[in-house]
């Protein structure tokens, strides 16, 4: 299976990077060994804020995982907790910390992360090597990061996105592996099914498609099977509202500004606006998301000229048409963006260069309202 | 201008980036892959 998934695209590496191992990056490309100290520079400071907790202890690293993977311990997943709201691989990711009995919670989890951050690097730097490929996409992942400051290690994003990060970059030479991947990114957090829009017509896409569809029923066959209550996220999910750090949401908070009588409140595990409007403005958010899917399923069917960093592009407009669109969102999705944009500069020739340097000033942006102007 | 309006502020433009970004992204999508409709009438 390994050979022939292979021989599917078109091959892009470099003879002499082919016959080097992935692991002897130093042999690959002298440009790498800047970003790769740079990536280890600023990542010992981010791990050490967050573990020092800088950001107290109140975050959900501290105060919602824990609970969480003490109950999956136990083998069942969250019941009747309308902070749960995600789909059962999630339940692996909580539980995992739980393999570092010596160390605390929030380090072991921070530890987990920064492995997810370090696979993400590693593979943009592999990608990196050969024609048409650069390690701008490494640079702008080990720059653009420190933007959400120690964020990213108090939340699960990293692991997520180096599923998806993995997926893509896999799509075209092994569609299959590509598939399991986002379909098990998926499990997680749904939006890694997005990446397999730009998958190429035709053998690659069917390929991936499949694969995905049969590793996610397979997989959530197995975690009903090991744990119970699999799937009580679903239930928590309708009555959600407008989370004020998404789009709808910063309207709404704008409105108050002007005479509008909204509260916020802490509901289903982040914060959301309530009064009047918020049910309408919800419906126009959902309605504008299922407009951008169809957008994206028109530009598949009229899309005829593939290169190969259009894989990627898609990825990251889908994920963009996502985000905005999106009623229940937080900073942290800033860290999926970020690995999709650094995706698409491994590719010489893609055509979002601009949106991918957009990011960081934006990511800056956040973390200056929620972190800083304490928003939250 | 007090804090809370001033963050307001900076959330507002982050919003509109975002959008801004969102758009442009789709735009050069589309340019890329999509051929423009009388060549791809031509080779049709």
């Amino acid at each position: 299976m390994l050979s022939s998934e292979q021989s599917d695209g078109p091959a892009t590496a470099a003879p002499e990077a082919r016959l080097t191992p992935w692991y002897r990056l130093d042999r690959r490309a002298a440009g790498l060994r800047a970003p790769l100290a740079c990536w280890l520079l600023t990542r010992m400071v981010l791990v050490g804020l967050a573990i020092a907790g800088v950001s107290g202890n109140t975050d959900e690293v501290h105060a919602l995982y824990p609970p969480w993977a003490a109950e999956l311990a136990h083998g069942h997943f969250p019941v009747g907790d309308s902070q749960w709201q995600y789909p059962p691989v999630a339940g692996l990711v909580f539980l995992a910390p739980k393999a570092l009995p010596f160390l605390s919670y929030a380090t072991a989890f921070a530890l987990l992360m920064l492995l997810c951050d370090a696979v993400v690097a590693l593979l943009l730097a592999r990608a990196a090597g050969g024609p048409g490929r650069s390690s701008h996409g490494l640079w702008l992942w080990t720059l653009g990061l420190p933007f959400l400051i120690q964020l990213s290690y108090l939340r699960f994003d990293l692991a997520v996105t180096a599923l998806a990060v993995a997926a893509v970059l896999l799509l075209e030479r092994a569609p299959v592996r590509s598939g399991v991947l986002a379909a098990l990114g998926g499990l997680i957090k749904i939006w890694p099914l997005l990446v397999l829009i730009g998958a190429p017509n035709g053998r690659t896409a069917r390929r991936s498609w499949s694969s995905a569809a049969v590793s996610g029923l397979a997989v959530c066959a197995v975690m009903a099977l090991a744990f119970r209550h699999a799937f009580s996220f679903l239930s928590e999910q309708g009555s959600r509202g407008i989370e004020i750090e998404s789009l709808p949401g910063s309207l709404l908070l704008a409105a108050r500004h002007f005479g509008y009588h909204g509260s916020i409140h802490y509901l289903y595990g982040s914060y959301q606006v309530s009064g009047a409007y918020v049910h309408g403005l919800a419906k126009v958010a959902l309605g504008l998301t299922v407009l951008g899917f169809l957008w994206l399923l028109w530009w598949r069917l009229r899309a005829r000229n593939w290169s190969a960093a259009t894989t990627a592009d898609a990825a990251l407009t889908a994920m963009l048409v996502f985000v905005t669109t999106s009623r229940v969102i937080s900073p942290q999705y800033f860290i999926w963006l970020l690995g999709l944009a650094a995706v698409c500069l491994v590719f010489r020739d893609t055509s979002q260069r601009r949106a991918a340097l957009a990011l960081p000033p934006l990511m800056l942006l956040t973390t200056l309202v929620f972190r800083c102007c304490g928003r939250r | 201008m007090n804090g809370q309006t001033f963050a307001v502020c900076l959330l507002l433009l982050r919003d509109a980036g975002l959008l801004a970004v969102t758009v442009y992204s789709a735009l050069r999508l589309w340019r890329a892959t999509v051929p423009p409709r009388a060549a791809a009438t031509a080779s049709d």
